[in-house]
């Protein structure tokens, strides 16, 4: 018997050798994931390791300034608090008094004393849970009685702080809205994109777009060693922010005011370039809006409201607003005829009030007619029967030719972002986009500027800037040190000439068009009045006591360009108001005190009330 | 006199003693690391010496000792485990521990110990009865042994620990030998036990097991600890980071940095150099055991070394494991290198055993 268990000892002592290579696989098995995961990943794990550690921290820098022409701050920074909590301190009293955060008086107090958004509070605290040392947004730019609450409140307000930083603030307000624009909260977007920090503010629309590199500088940052509850134990390094270029712009202060002034009440825009150089002396778009409501995170109300006014005052329409140019459109017509000699200036046509085409009637605007009319009388009186004549003999294409070298159909090059192209229409661009011909009684219709044409008041100010300065375009733009550009055309002085006098005898004719409404004392202006009709039999007539009532949206849209003095012009204006009636009326008055009032300026225009 | 003589004697495995300070050592190093002049290492000495004292009063004992009393080691051992049931203190959510005085002690630690004890004499009982290989009977029989255990600390819960019982258990019986009809039974009945007891686990432990499977599923929850841990380890890369400069200690983002994840710790400090020589210690340790488990002089001797050994050798491959994320993450302290009075002051018992088992 003790032999046997001698034996059993030893046989199974035996398996402990087994056990011996079971143990030395395991070990095996845990170097070689050691292995893995340290040297051949270790490069991964460590960079790993390394962003749990180190923890960025944004520095932005100061944006640049915004001037027009004479250093009137048109966009500028001001220093804002904005309300921080360490979730930490709130926490750790919640769990002593074993209560939700949301019943603690520091949240309480928050929401119903300060003002502070629940919703927001609670995902700020939500987030913070995990690392609670990191201090969390929760307010931007207290007002002064939030202010004053959390000072009076500070005791009970745990971890909470409020610090200072920077908001942007556009002293005029509305008046340079759609011009200089306004800059928000960047997007998640360019948050992703790797271009900027949340919580960074960039330029959304206007010159603050358009510029927003110069302006908005390079950004900075900080590092920072944190622990894993999120508390910053030591610096590691910083990047220094670098403040943005200030943009000094051609705008004109003065001018600005009086076009806000012109169009109370009224909706519509104007452009007011230099002739010479295209720099934009004015740019207004009626009705505006408040800039100073988007910096800070603009409210879902306020949002709303903007978003559900149907006079869509977010739109600059100076740039992207497109109507027909009406009558405007002849003194391209004009120019066409002249320069392919398809238009003898002196040849007079017969205007009996209408003109048959094929099976329709054309009218002319004036039912009784004009009678015998040559180019000057044409323009002067905005003839249709005269056109129509015109037209028909250029046709679309070529008219259409016209206007794409005169800057329509296509973006001017204005800095500033959005721009409309407008349409001007071929026949190939009716195939494509309504599958059908091109019907003749349509060409027309298009030598009146009705129909498909769309243009922007900055492409018609650009066109009377070419009659103004006599034969070039120029590109506007807003940055005061842009180089100047021209383009010249290569169109015979002498036919720019004749169009210019009849642009004169506009105003200054007393038959013209807008002689009682554009006429200036002591200053000569030329000018166009149009008219743009939005398709007729979108009219909506009602009757209401016998009077007619045009409902106000299909209405008729009143333009008027303008240059002035005549003889070495100094400023082009495009003047659009919408439900305008006809141009001479309500759009030829703004062009003029436009114009007065930078004359005066000038020092061209002596007396306060000229032309009254 | 004659006592201590005996104790120190050269039929004593001195290599064995000594791997188990060198790890001991870069255990108290490590810990050092962590909280400067911090509490813990001073307290972690004092349990070294406590231990050291409890080594020395194992080894006054001989082996027949053990086996007379292992039964009132066993009761005294369920009747520690039921108290930290009712007295128990709760930390991390689960009541493992019993306040007598300034200190925590850890039942289930002991436990272990008493469980082994008791396996040595029922595996000699069976040894002695020639039912060896064993069948479905004594299967059932070192099962029920175990059961007690198994369920007061899975109560408690402390799943790992529970783990450990039925590992030291498995590996006796592996190593005794199973009939292969009953080895069929004991697989289905452990599938059929796993599917049962996944529906019992309470959500923590669910979600570990959840995470060990996906770690990067839900990063900042249930695979928080994982994905830091492998960070840890894998940031060491080739030659660590340097003594006390690893980031993800210092700065907190391993969890219970100097109990269940100092591997971690170390790892990162010391790079996959550091751990390959951890590692070789940790194997010729285990070696070292086995070496001594063929001096053993009868199967009671045999047995008890050989459920002693295992002991160690799954709290090794278990924790360095989960801390890899090889394994799921249970609460098992890695012997002699995480802080802990029980664990440490066990872990000299259970070398003490281990050497008088042997002992001529």
């Amino acid at each position: 018997m003790p032999l046997d268990r001698e034996k059993q000892l030893t046989r199974l002592k035996k398996r402990l050798e087994g056990f011996g290579r079971v143990a030395f696989l395991a070990f095996a098995v845990l170097v070689g994931f050691s292995f893995y995961l340290q040297v051949i990943k270790g490069d991964y794990y460590y960079f790993l390791s390394e962003k749990n550690r180190i923890r960025v921290y944004p520095l932005f820098p100061p944006r640049g300034k915004i001037f027009d022409r004479e250093g009137n701050v048109l966009a500028t920074n001001y220093p804002t608090f904005d309300l921080y909590i360490v979730p930490y301190y709130l926490f750790k009293e919640c769990r002593k008094e074993k209560i939700p955060y949301w019943k603690h008086p520091t949240f309480r107090l928050l929401v119903k004393e300060v003002g502070v958004d629940e919703e927001r509070l609670k995902d700020n605290l939500e987030k913070g849970k995990r690392a609670p040392f990191v201090p969390r947004l929760i307010a931007k730019g207290l007002t002064e009685s939030q202010l004053a609450k959390v000072e009076s409140l500070k005791w009970a307000l745990r971890g909470v702080y409020v610090d200072a930083a920077e908001t942007r603030r556009y002293p005029y307000g509305e008046l340079f809205a759609h011009v200089v624009g306004y800059v928000g909260e960047v997007t998640e977007k360019d948050v992703k994109s790797l271009k900027f920090y949340p919580g960074d503010s960039v330029g959304k629309t206007g010159l603050e777009k358009y510029y927003d590199e110069l302006l908005h500088g390079i950004g900075g940052w900080e590092s920072w060693e944190v622990d894993a509850l999120g508390h910053r134990i030591k610096p590691v390094a910083k990047s220094i922010p670098t403040k943005g270029m200030d943009l000094k712009t051609t705008l004109l202060l003065p001018l600005q005011e009086k076009a806000k002034e012109l169009f109370e009440g009224k909706i519509g825009a104007v452009v007011a370039l230099d002739p010479n150089t295209g720099e934009v002396l004015a740019l207004y778009s009626s009705p505006s809006f408040d800039p100073n409501l988007f910096p800070r995170g603009i409210s879902v109300k306020d949002w709303k409201r903007l978003n559900r006014d149907k006079t869509r005052p977010m739109t600059n329409r100076a740039i992207s607003g497109t109507y027909p140019p009406g009558s405007v459109f002849k003194l391209v017509v004009a120019l066409a005829g002249l320069t392919e000699k398809k238009l003898n200036p002196w040849h007079k046509i017969n205007c009996t009030g209408a003109m048959r085409f094929g099976n329709r009637v054309f009218r002319c605007w004036k039912r009784q007619g004009h009678g015998k009319t040559d180019l000057y009388k044409g323009i002067v009186q905005s003839c249709d029967v005269y056109f129509y004549n015109v037209g028909k003999d250029l046709g679309v294409d070529l008219i259409s030719k016209y206007a794409f070298m005169l800057g329509l159909g296509k973006k001017t090059g204005i800095d500033l972002p959005y721009e409309a192209k407008g349409i001007v229409p071929t026949k190939k661009w009716k195939r494509k986009r309504f599958k059908a011909p091109w019907y003749p009684g349509e060409t027309l219709n298009y030598a009146i500027g009705q129909g498909y044409i769309n243009v922007t008041p900055i492409q018609l100010a650009v066109l009377s800037s070419f009659f103004a300065n006599g034969g070039y375009l120029v590109v506007p733009h807003l940055n005061l040190e842009e180089k100047v550009k021209k383009i010249d055309l290569g169109i015979p002085k002498r036919y720019i000439n004749l169009v210019r006098r009849a642009m004169l005898g506009v105003v200054e004719d007393e038959h013209g068009t807008a002689h009682w409404t554009a006429r200036l004392k002591g200053i000569k202006i030329a000018g166009k009045t149009g008219t743009a009709q939005v398709v007729s039999r979108e009219i909506e007539e009602r009757y209401k006591k016998g009077h007619r009532i045009v409902k106000k949206r299909y209405a008729e849209h009143a333009w008027f360009v303008a240059f002035a003095p005549y003889k070495k012009p100094l400023i082009a204006v495009a003047v659009v108001v919408e439900h305008g009636g006809h141009g001479s009326s309500s759009a030829a008055p703004i062009a003029k005190e436009i114009i007065a009032e930078y004359l005066r300026y000038k020092g061209l225009l002596k007396e306060k009330d000229a032309g009254k | 006199m004659r006592v201590n003589k005996g104790i120190l004697s050269k039929r004593l495995d001195l290599g064995v003693v000594f791997v188990f300070f060198l790890i001991s050592a870069i255990g108290l190093f490590t810990l050092a690391g962590i909280y400067e002049g911090s509490i813990f290492l001073k307290r972690q000495i004092l349990w070294h010496v406590i231990g050291i004292a409890a080594f020395l009063g194992v080894l006054s004992f001989d082996r027949k000792f053990f086996r007379e009393w292992v039964w009132f080691f066993y009761i005294g051992a369920i009747a520690l485990l039921i108290m930290v049931l009712i007295v128990g203190k709760v930390g991390k959510g689960a009541q493992r521990w019993i306040i007598i005085g300034p200190f925590r002690l850890q039942p289930s630690e002991f436990a272990k110990i008493a469980l082994a004890l008791a396996l040595g004499s029922v595996f000699e009982h069976f040894s002695v009865k020639g039912r060896i290989p064993l069948g479905l009977r004594e299967v059932l029989i070192v099962g029920a042994v175990c059961l007690p255990f198994f369920i007061l600390t899975a109560m408690q819960p402390d799943l790992g620990t529970a783990l450990i019982f039925v590992l030291v258990a498995a590996t006796v019986s592996f190593f005794a030998g199973i009939k292969r009809g009953t080895l069929v039974l004991c697989l289905l009945f452990a599938f059929v036990v796993a599917f049962v007891g996944w529906n019992h686990l309470k959500p923590y432990q669910k979600n570990r097991i959840i995470a060990f499977l996906d770690p990067k599923k839900d990063p900042y929850r249930t695979g928080y600890h994982i994905i830091q841990s492998r960070i840890a380890i894998g940031s060491g890369r080739l030659w660590g980071k340097g003594y006390m400069k690893g980031t993800q200690s210092r700065l907190n983002f391993i969890p219970e940095k100097h109990t269940d994840f100092i591997f971690p710790t170390f790892a990162e400090d010391w790079g996959f150099i550091g751990v390959c020589v951890l590692l070789f210690l940790y194997f010729v340790f285990i070696t070292r055991i086995i070496e001594i488990c063929k001096r053993a002089k009868n199967p009671y001797a045999l047995y008890t070394t050989v459920a002693l050994g295992a002991i160690f050798f799954w709290h090794i491959v278990i924790n360095v494991g989960m801390t890899m994320g090889l394994l799921p993450v249970v609460g098992v302290p890695l012997p002699l290198m995480s802080y802990g009075g029980s664990a440490t002051v066990a872990s000299y018992i259970t070398l003490g055993l281990i050497l008088v088992m042997v002992r001529e």
